[in-house]
């Protein structure tokens, strides 16, 4: 079909207002601010499974229950600048692992805090960003703040495209300055005060490939120095340096027939200290009408140990050593589902995650599971206002 | 290997490109094909997973650190 220059302006324009309707959020290469305000708001329960009973040595173990309180706000500043403000707000209780020991059988047993923690987490980020033609730039601001850890992160980005659009390019780095102040009873390796730094980079490309499919990679390398070690465990002592590379790939496309999007994302990740990690992400967003869509959604993770991981703690043993479970092998398995009806200017979102993490699930044989390997149900309740 | 078939996976698609008229992206616009479709839901899933496993870093940079463990 033959398009007119007034044909396609007019077809541009309608084009330009989809993308400006609420709860359409614009893709990375729309050089434009948010033509409406934006407020959301999602609560969410985070609770963790109990230890198994065999695999406790001591504590309690009743582990991690979290409530989450997320505030959104983006809105457009005259033409030509956006801004964004986040704040989260979490409250915790439960127990966490202090440490490893050997069990009778020989299998590694899970120590945990004698009492359950209460804590508090306030989290605010404030982003601006300049809109022209063919590009965008942004800055961000960061502030987290618990009793025993304060962060503040800086970062900035830059993403420009072709003349056609068809092409995006990014780059941003960011950095964190963190204050780690350990509240509660000293132990074999408690620290009174230290810090740590992170130093992000990132460049990302985004490519339209046809009408209904677009892909984005992206490659991050981050350093991250100072006390890097868990002042709440009973041992654990890692490099004060750790350099990471991280490459991302997502694809999007929407197929037509069934009124539905599929999401393909693939994520290679690897570190100094040994680690080796492939997380892959699929997603179905299946519009049920002009109102109500569904996404179910699978996660796989599998990592590879730390150098320095150990199943059990050993006061005597020198050098680097962790017995944290989150630098132990495993792979993991996330099961979610999502509902979100919404109208012109405002959207109600309900969601329920299921994470298991389990030796079996790794890509390479794990010898010996940790026994705090993790699982947890996330369930998130949201809606968003536009006007 | 791993990075064989992933090149190959991104030749793949990336031959498959054609031009796309800006009036021909109403379907890349739809809110369900962005690579972020909600952006809070998105934050507390890499929060849990930053804090979870050994693993971080994504497409996009900021966000700092927490004592989350």
């Amino acid at each position: 079909m033959a398009v007119t220059e007034s044909g396609s302006k007019t077809l541009l324009a309608l084009t330009s207002a989809a993308v400006a309707l609420p709860g359409m959020a614009p893709v990375a290469r729309a050089d434009s601010p948010p033509e409406v305000t934006t407020l959301g708001y999602r609560y969410s329960l985070y609770r963790e499974d109990d230890i198994e009973p065999g695999k406790l040595a001591a504590g309690v173990g009743e582990r991690y229950e979290i409530d989450v309180h997320q505030l959104r706000l983006t809105t457009g500043l005259g033409d030509t600048w956006g801004l964004t403000v986040d704040y989260q707000h979490e409250s915790l209780s439960g127990a966490s692992p202090f440490g490893t020991s050997r069990g009778v059988d020989g299998n590694p047993q899970v120590v945990m805090t004698g009492a359950s923690i209460e804590e508090l987490r306030r989290d605010l980020n404030i982003g601006l960003r300049r809109y022209y033609d063919y590009s965008n730039a942004g800055i961000s601001l960061g502030y987290s703040a618990e009793d025993d850890y304060t962060a503040y992160n800086l970062g900035a980005d830059y993403q420009f495209s072709t003349e056609d659009r068809l092409n995006t390019f990014g780059l941003g780095v960011s950095i964190s300055d963190d204050t780690l102040e350990p509240t509660q009873q000293s132990g074999f390796n408690r620290i009174k005060k230290d810090d740590k730094q992170s130093l992000t980079a990132v460049v990302n490309y985004t490519r339209v490939l046809s009408t209904v499919a677009q892909v984005q990679t992206a490659l991050s390398l981050s350093r991250h120095s100072g006390f890097l070690s868990d002042p709440y465990k009973a041992v654990d002592v890692r490099p004060d340096e750790r350099i990471a590379w991280a490459w991302t790939t997502q694809y999007r496309r929407y197929l037509k027939d069934w009124d539905a999007a599929l999401h393909v994302d693939y994520r290679l990740y690897t570190d100094d200290w040994g680690i080796v990690s492939n997380t892959f992400d699929l997603a179905w967003y299946q519009n049920v009408d002009a109102g109500l869509r569904v996404a179910p959604s699978l996660r796989y993770y599998t990592q590879s140990q730390a150098d320095f991981y150990f199943p059990t703690d050993n006061t005597t043993r020198q050098g680097y050593q962790s017995s944290d479970h989150r630098l132990s092998p495993f792979g993991a398995l996330t099961t979610g589902i999502r509902v979100e009806a919404h109208a012109v200017n405002w959207k109600v979102v309900i969601a329920a995650e299921r994470y298991i993490a389990d030796g079996d699930l790794a890509l390479g044989s794990v010898e010996v599971e940790h026994p705090a390997l993790l699982g947890f149900s996330l369930v998130t309740l949201g809606m968003d206002y536009s006007f | 290997m791993k990075s064989v078939v992933a090149s190959a996976l991104m030749l793949a698609l990336l031959g498959g490109c054609a031009e796309v008229k800006p009036w021909q992206r109403g379907e890349l616009a739809r809110s369900e094909m962005a690579f972020v479709p909600d952006a809070m839901e998105a934050s507390l899933a890499d929060h849990i997973y930053f804090s979870k496993e050994a693993s971080s870093g994504g497409t996009s940079v900021g966000g700092g650190g927490c004592g989350c463990n």
